[in-house]
């Protein structure tokens, strides 16, 4: 190709950087700014003239008749005095407010003051930014919470209002307080305004809440806050930088993730009943599933069928109900263990959901036909191990005793004996403890055979929920209780 | 965009610690840009630099409408047209000078910055009316969208689509026209 036919693309390669030289003018030029700009906001000394001018007594006079004019002049000017001023105007401020900027500093018992920037776009839209730089923005329309966490560039969505940010939501808190009452707790100069102070206070109730007004504007320009969470533990709060009504673009309470975050979701109640009635319809299937194996199986000798499309192919199942609703994406929804025939006892799991993360759980049917919604994996995997190891030590009763058979009943004095011929290496290693070479114990058993003899069962070095254990007939059984398993060792064949 | 939406909003509320954040992220866009339309790495860093310079001393009054990048290359864009309109009034009245775009696109430091093909494709630019190029690489290097730059030079959406038309299949001439060469 030539760079003719692609010059929009070439035009896109152009790249130069920036000089250290314009890095440099551009940053002492922001530098300056930035002293110019603390200049002007921190407060010069004056020089103390005011002790020279009130040495005079005409002065002193003149001063006093002028201040007096200025008070009449700026009541009459601004239409009321400073203790005029009600909380209601200041009230209907803060309800009239189309946005509120405004920051937060949270004192918690033992812990650092915590700063928190806040935006409110009413009526329904928050956006906190926290110090640790995460951004939680908040839906009460929509009823949704989304964290964006610009360090490790995820989000989260919530489908719920997130309860903790209740705390930053200062004005909706106000709005909300019932039948409470008011009292003025005199004037104060805060960040050289004269403001007024309200007390708000509630029957039976100890949080303390306290407004300074602009007395001018009834906007507030302070507010104090002790409260106690639900643990009891006092939260003090300072709201400053009050701004009312500044622009605030709609794009910033936006609940999408960014291009390039990872997104995961926090239900709530609405996803919560689909992913149940999901789960549901999940069992269905695999209700009906187990079914149609089990009249498969009654068609076919009592063998089940090798694979699930069997079902389909016989005419049994449709294909759709081998979906899992809740995930429609895979082709085979299920996972199935064909059972062999005669079915082991220890068999019990034939059929669960296929799946890349565990989740809440997932269901799991069994040989019977009945179906279980499991939630804990380790309980689930404990299943399937155990199934495992009792399918193992049968192959090993087994091998022992076509072993025995060729050597005049005599058992083999060590299972390594089995190896390779009757065995394979592998089926001596647990399941549940790969790394060790053989993991179970084997008690060649004398002759006659008692068939109730204890020959074989599993290494452990703690009891836990129980152990398989094999007998010199060929059985595996899972024995629960400890105690049980050492009478049965040691109990003369007998008695047994 | 909603970083940057924020960063306005910040920089607005008096916080002029943003500014370097804006700076870094947009320096070699904007340098790029200009370098592209005035074709003079020296000037194009002057430009910046006063762009910047009004940008700072607009802290309060700043109001986005649009989108950051956006702004900040229209900015570019009249800095550098300024620029191009004084230099021309200079070489008018300095009649025996020589072609200056030529002399500068085929200097060694545009070579060693930009790579040999895109050297062509710098001194193949110059070779453009200076709206046309404006056009160009406005809309195909900052992604201004065609309105935005009507916009900007005060001109119909038609003009400047038929500019960037023009300028394309000039463009493309120059540089067939430069490589059988």
């Amino acid at each position: 190709m030539r760079p003719a036919d692609n010059i929009n693309e070439l035009i896109k390669k152009l790249k130069l950087k920036a000089s250290a030289e314009l890095d440099k003018r551009v940053h002492d030029d922001i530098s300056a700014a930035l002293t110019k700009s603390e200049k002007t906001k921190s407060v010069q000394p004056e020089p103390n003239i005011w002790r020279t001018i009130m040495k005079s007594r005409i002065i002193k006079l003149t001063a006093v008749a002028v201040i007096i004019i200025t008070v009449f002049v700026g009541i009459h000017y601004f239409g009321g005095s400073i203790e005029n001023v009600a909380f209601a105007d200041v009230m209907q401020n803060i309800q009239n407010a189309r946005t509120l900027t405004y920051r937060n500093v949270i004192t918690r018992a033992s812990q650092d003051p915590q700063v928190v920037e806040t935006m409110v776009l009413e009526p329904h839209l928050m956006r906190v930014e926290l110090p640790d730089g995460r951004i939680w923005i908040l839906d009460h329309g929509e009823g949704k919470t989304l964290i964006l966490d610009s360090t490790n560039k995820q989000t989260v969505m919530s489908s719920t209002p997130q309860k903790a940010l209740d705390l930053y939501d200062t004005f909706r808190n106000f709005r909300n307080i019932p039948d409470f009452s008011v009292s003025n707790i005199g004037q104060r100069t805060i960040d050289g305004l004269q403001a007024v102070g309200f007390q708000l206070t509630r029957e039976n109730d100890e949080n303390v809440r306290i407004v300074w007004a602009n007395p001018r504007t009834s906007l507030p320009i302070r507010i104090e806050q002790t409260v106690k969470d639900e643990n009891g533990q006092v939260i003090k709060s300072v709201t400053t930088n009050i701004i009312f009504d500044a622009e605030l673009d709609q794009s910033l309470f936006r609940l999408d993730a960014p291009k390039g975050y990872t997104q995961r979701f926090v239900d709530g109640p609405h996803e919560r009943t689909v992913k149940l009635t999901k789960r549901m319809k999940s069992a269905k299937n695999m209700q009906n599933i187990l079914r149609a194996c089990m009249v498969y199986a009654y068609d076919h000798g009592y063998h089940w069928p090798d694979n699930l499309q069997d079902l389909t192919k016989y005419g049994i199942l449709t294909k759709d109900t081998l979906n899992n609703p809740s995930q429609p994406e895979r082709e085979n929804g299920y996972i199935y263990i064909k059972p062999s025939t005669p079915r082991p006892p220890h068999q019990k799991v034939v059929l669960y959901e296929a799946h890349d993360s565990w989740g809440d759980g997932i269901n799991v049917g069994f040989v019977d036909g009945h179906v279980e919604f499991i939630e804990k994996e380790s309980m689930f995997k404990n299943q399937l191990e155990d199934e495992r190891i009792a399918k193992n030590m049968l192959k090993i009763l087994l091998a022992c005793m076509v072993y025995a058979k060729d050597h005049e009943d005599q058992w083999p004095d060590s299972l390594q004996d089995l190896i390779p011929r009757r065995l394979a290496r592998d089926t001596l290693i647990h399941p549940g403890q790969p790394e060790r070479e053989n993991g179970y114990i084997y008690i060649k058993p004398g002759t006659p055979i008692s068939p109730f003899q204890i020959v074989l069962y599993e290494k452990y070095d703690s009891w836990g929920d129980g152990i398989n254990v094999g007998y010199a007939d060929g059985h595996v059984q899972f024995i629960k209780k400890e105690s049980f398993f050492k009478n049965e060792l040691i109990k003369p064949d007998e008695t047994k | 965009m909603l970083e940057d939406k924020l960063l306005i909003w910040k920089f607005n509320r008096g916080n002029r610690n943003v500014l370097r954040g804006i700076y870094e992220k947009y320096k070699d866009d904007l340098v790029t840009l200009a370098a592209a339309l005035l074709n003079d790495v020296s000037s194009a860093e002057d430009v910046v630099h006063d762009v910047f310079v009004s940008f700072i001393e607009s802290s309060r009054k700043f109001r986005l409408t649009g989108t950051l990048k956006g702004y900040l290359a229209t900015c570019v864009a009249n800095k550098a047209r300024n620029r191009n309109k004084a230099k021309q009034t200079h070489r008018s009245i300095a009649l025996d000078e020589a072609n200056p775009a030529s002399a500068v696109s085929n200097s060694p430091e545009f070579g060693a910055i930009f790579g040999e093909e895109l050297c062509h494709l710098s001194w193949a630019l110059q070779q453009l009316p200076y709206e046309q190029r404006e056009v160009l690489i406005l809309h195909t290097y900052s992604g201004m969208k065609f309105k935005a730059i009507a916009g900007q030079q005060s001109v119909s959406i038609n003009t400047v689509q038929g500019r960037y038309r023009y300028a394309l299949d000039k463009l493309r001439s120059i540089l067939n026209g430069e490589i059988k060469r």
